[in-house]
């Protein structure tokens, strides 16, 4: 556990100044008028796709009246603002999951027992807890309530695992672990990509989901060497010395990185951990 | 020491792996290939380049590299002149942004196959030690990844109106060259490469908060998660922890800029 506080330490000290400058490259932005332009333009944006839409649904002739009333009202145009939170929301509802379940790997006498895993366990735990806080915290500054609960939907499911992950081993863990991660990463990935309006909480999201990625891609390699009866090569210079490159399958090399594009097929929907 | 000796994979493997990307190589990277043949000419980096490699701890013969400028006014005269990258609220000067990003992007990439196309050439020469079968593996996979973003990010440059970008990146070619020339063993070349690496996925990251266009933004969302997994192999095989950032870093992030496109 030494060596996992030393990690621990060491990853803490590295990473709150980027935070810390995008909140003030988030002030400094909306202190300017430029940023206030382009938010306007954005709302114009969002207000034109959503008449588009009602459009389509149907809803020009019979609901323009309070479709009329809508757009006027700043409710509306902070439409974009409100899918936003509930990303921001739902991803707090992931991040909890996975610290919990970390947590719960922490106490399996098979993950006490591989220093490293542990190590990975214990850092990974405290970095997903530093998202958490960081996505509250973005989600309370644009008028959202915190999100204090674990995924509506994967919960279950996890809770469901455990009694085997008792009965189970290294490879179990690691299997579930994976499965969070990505869902973690598609959905910061697709939020990016297609949900989130505010330039500043798609960069929350980008400097969180590429992290993410690294823990997938390190569960991805553990999953490799553990399935090859290869653990001893699990190993870091602050857990159990640099591993012997030498004693690397060839295969390792491409282990922690198996797609060339991210998928987003696991991606949880904005809504999904919303909090009302 | 044999060449089976240095490159741990076999001779056989290593031809294999490298044939197809070697025919792209050259159809792709003639200028940087001048400039692998005529090293000399590339040691005229601009003092303002040195916070790159510097910040990265890559050392090259006694003195930090850097990076290569930010402004604007930075760029090589050949490289024509500085992109529009500012903010604009019309939607010409996002698109002109975007695009200008998107050729910054298509040449970070260029020059990551570049490099790792380079290392499985100089491998069996034994120019960085011995290199084992699974860094051989990475580099060929990492290498075609690259290759595909590379498309990928040119492919939304002319669907936004742009043209294919093939080189690679203006501001960071010398210096990258001159310091895969000094390199002498495996960890200095996984240094260098996490470099690439990082810088890969912080300019992205950067751009995330930039880009206009749903296709440019769902390019950097979906690339810069696996560039970040090839910083953590190479962490890994540099006996680091692979996951040591719990946020992304912007320092080693590259202007929209750099290629010089508007």
């Amino acid at each position: 556990m030494v060596e996992s506080q030393d990690l621990h330490s060491d990853a803490m000290r590295a990473s709150k100044e980027p935070l810390d400058a995008i909140v003030e490259i988030g002030k400094e932005r909306r202190a300017t008028a430029d940023y206030a332009d382009r938010l306007h333009h954005e709302q114009q944006e969002s207000r034109r796709r959503v008449s588009r839409s009602l459009a389509g649904a149907g809803l020009a002739a019979g609901g323009f009246a309070a479709y009329a009333a809508a757009i006027a009202t700043p409710a509306f145009a902070q439409g974009g603002t409100e899918l936003d939170i509930d990303t921001l929301q739902t991803a707090v509802s992931l991040e909890l999951l996975a610290i919990d379940t970390y947590k719960t790997a922490l106490t399996l006498d098979y993950i006490k027992a591989n220093k490293t895993i542990s190590a990975f366990a214990t850092t990974t735990m405290q970095q997903h807890t530093e998202h958490a806080k960081a996505f509250n915290a973005k989600a309370k500054e644009l008028g959202g309530k915190e999100q204090t609960m674990t995924s509506p939907k994967y919960t279950p499911v996890v809770k469901q695992m455990v009694p085997a992950l008792q009965k189970g081993g290294p490879l179990d863990v690691v299997k579930l672990a994976i499965t969070l991660e990505d869902v973690a990463t598609s959905t910061y990935v697709k939020n990016i990509a297609e949900n989130v309006t505010d330039p500043q909480v798609r960069l929350l999201f980008g400097t969180v989901a590429s992290v993410e990625s690294q823990h997938l891609g390190t569960l991805y390699a553990v999953k490799a060497l553990l399935e090859a009866k290869l653990p001893q090569l699990i190993t870091v210079k602050a857990t159990g010395g640099a591993v012997d490159l030498t004693k690397l399958p060839a295969a390792a090399g491409g282990a922690f990185a198996q797609e060339v594009f991210k998928k987003t097929d696991l991606a949880s929907p904005p809504e999904e951990g919303a909090v009302a | 020491m044999s060449k089976k000796d240095q490159m741990q994979c076999s001779e056989a493997e290593l031809l294999a792996m490298t044939r197809d990307m070697d025919e792209m190589h050259r159809a792709t990277f003639p200028q940087m290939q001048q400039m692998l043949a005529d090293f000399g000419s590339s040691l005229r980096g601009k003092a303002s380049r040195r916070s790159f490699l510097a910040g990265s701890g890559v050392v090259l013969g006694g003195f930090a590299l850097a990076a290569c400028g930010s402004s604007d006014d930075d760029a090589d005269d050949d490289t024509g002149s500085g992109a529009s990258s500012s903010a604009s609220s019309d939607s010409g000067g996002d698109a002109a942004a975007d695009r200008a990003g998107l050729a910054t992007n298509a040449s970070l990439e260029n020059l990551a196959v570049f490099a790792y196309d380079s290392t499985l050439k100089a491998a069996p020469s034994g120019k960085f030690g011995a290199v084992p079968p699974a860094v051989a593996t990475f580099a060929m996979v990492a290498m075609q990844q690259h290759s595909e973003h590379a498309k990928a990010f040119n492919a939304a440059l002319v669907n936004a109106g742009g043209k294919e970008f093939t080189e690679p990146d203006p501001a960071l070619a010398g210096p990258i060259t001159e310091a895969f020339t000094a390199l002498k063993d495996l960890p200095g070349l996984a240094k260098l490469a996490l470099t690439l690496e990082q810088t890969a996925t912080q300019t992205y990251t950067k751009q995330m908060g930039e880009f206009k266009s749903k296709e440019a933004l769902a390019l950097v969302a979906t690339i810069a998660p696996v560039e970040h997994q090839h910083a953590a192999t190479l962490l890994y095989v540099l006996g680091e922890y692979p996951v040591p950032d719990i946020f992304i870093k912007s320092d080693l992030a590259r202007p929209s800029s750099d290629a010089g496109v508007s």
